[in-house]
């Protein structure tokens, strides 16, 4: 692929990724399944697909410009702190995992592993930021829930791909 | 194809699951009875209250614009009103039993239900 063309993918992705985000904060899942902070993590779906198709440092560039964005939109300075640990976090556990992609891992299973990383990424910078271990409380909550949620964004993901391939898409 | 679950997918829902579980235990056993809240702001601990039936308190904590409004009631305690934007401490609701906490991370305020006290009502033998 030429240079150009992964530059365009990269900005194409985090567009997406931003898009997804604003419309996954419309529908207030929190009303629905009580927990606080709870959320579907559909920019998962971008990080995951950007992680098969491109280069890892493209990813990551991917992911810091989606956090950085999405926290000049919508969040604070200690979110976007939260989510970059988190997101970086779960695309090196998504990446490690994609090696056994086939063999021993689906899509949907890497998926859900990338979440509950997210989760454990932002515990660890709440740990940092409030300085006080009392957060951890929240995580296991947090974990039974990535799985349907990682589950979920991972089936996305998985159709995504598999119409890429059925179009014969040479991205 | 890639959607297709492997073997591999069930042992990373079992690692979660199991994980989830290993952080849950020292919650568990904490006792629920002789109350104490306390509110930390950072790192400094802003007020430690000693929780009882009929005991009522608002507590207003400030961050930049940002005000937090902790109400106790009781036994219990909750955030009764916050303007930040996320809401998270509001949604978490009213706590009741020890080890439960609310965080307001825009503020880093942090309110905690300890059992201070471990002795036993009765023991069933």
């Amino acid at each position: 692929m030429k240079t150009s063309k992964r530059v365009a993918l990269c900005g194409l992705l985090v567009a997406a990724a931003l898009v997804l985000s604003l419309v996954e904060h419309m529908f207030p899942l929190q009303a629905a399944v009580p927990v606080p902070g709870i959320k579907l993590g559909l920019a998962n779906v971008v990080t995951l697909f950007a992680l098969t198709r491109l280069r890892l440092r493209e990813t990551v560039a991917v992911v810091v410009v989606r956090v950085i964005l999405s926290s000049v939109f919508m969040g604070s300075v200690t979110a976007f702190l939260f989510s970059l640990f988190g997101g970086l976090l779960s695309m090196l556990v998504m990446r490690v995992l994609l090696y056994g992609l086939g063999r021993c891992f689906s899509i949907p299973g890497i998926s859900i592993a990338g979440a509950a990383a997210h989760d454990i990424g932002q515990i660890g910078a709440a740990i940092l930021v409030l300085g006080t271990v009392d957060v951890v409380g929240y995580l296991p909550f947090l974990l039974v829930l990535s799985i349907p949620m990682g589950f979920a964004t991972g089936l996305v993901c998985a159709a995504v791909l598999g119409h890429l391939k059925k179009i014969n898409m040479e991205i | 194809m890639q959607g297709k679950l492997r073997w591999g997918d069930f042992v990373i829902c079992a690692v979660v699951l199991a994980l989830a579980g290993l952080i849950t235990l020292p919650f568990l056993f904490q006792p629920s009875d002789s109350l104490t809240c306390e509110i930390k702001q950072g790192d400094t601990v802003v007020k430690t209250i000693r929780l009882a039936d009929g005991y009522q308190d608002t507590i207003t904590l400030t961050a930049g614009d940002i005000t937090n409004v902790i109400e106790v009631d009781g036994k219990s305690v909750r955030f009764a009103s916050s303007n930040c934007p996320d809401q998270v401490c509001v949604h978490t609701g009213t706590l009741t039993r020890a080890g439960q906490m609310a965080v307001c991370l825009p503020t880093r305020v942090v309110v905690r239900l300890i059992g201070e006290d471990t002795t036993v009502d009765a023991v069933a033998r």
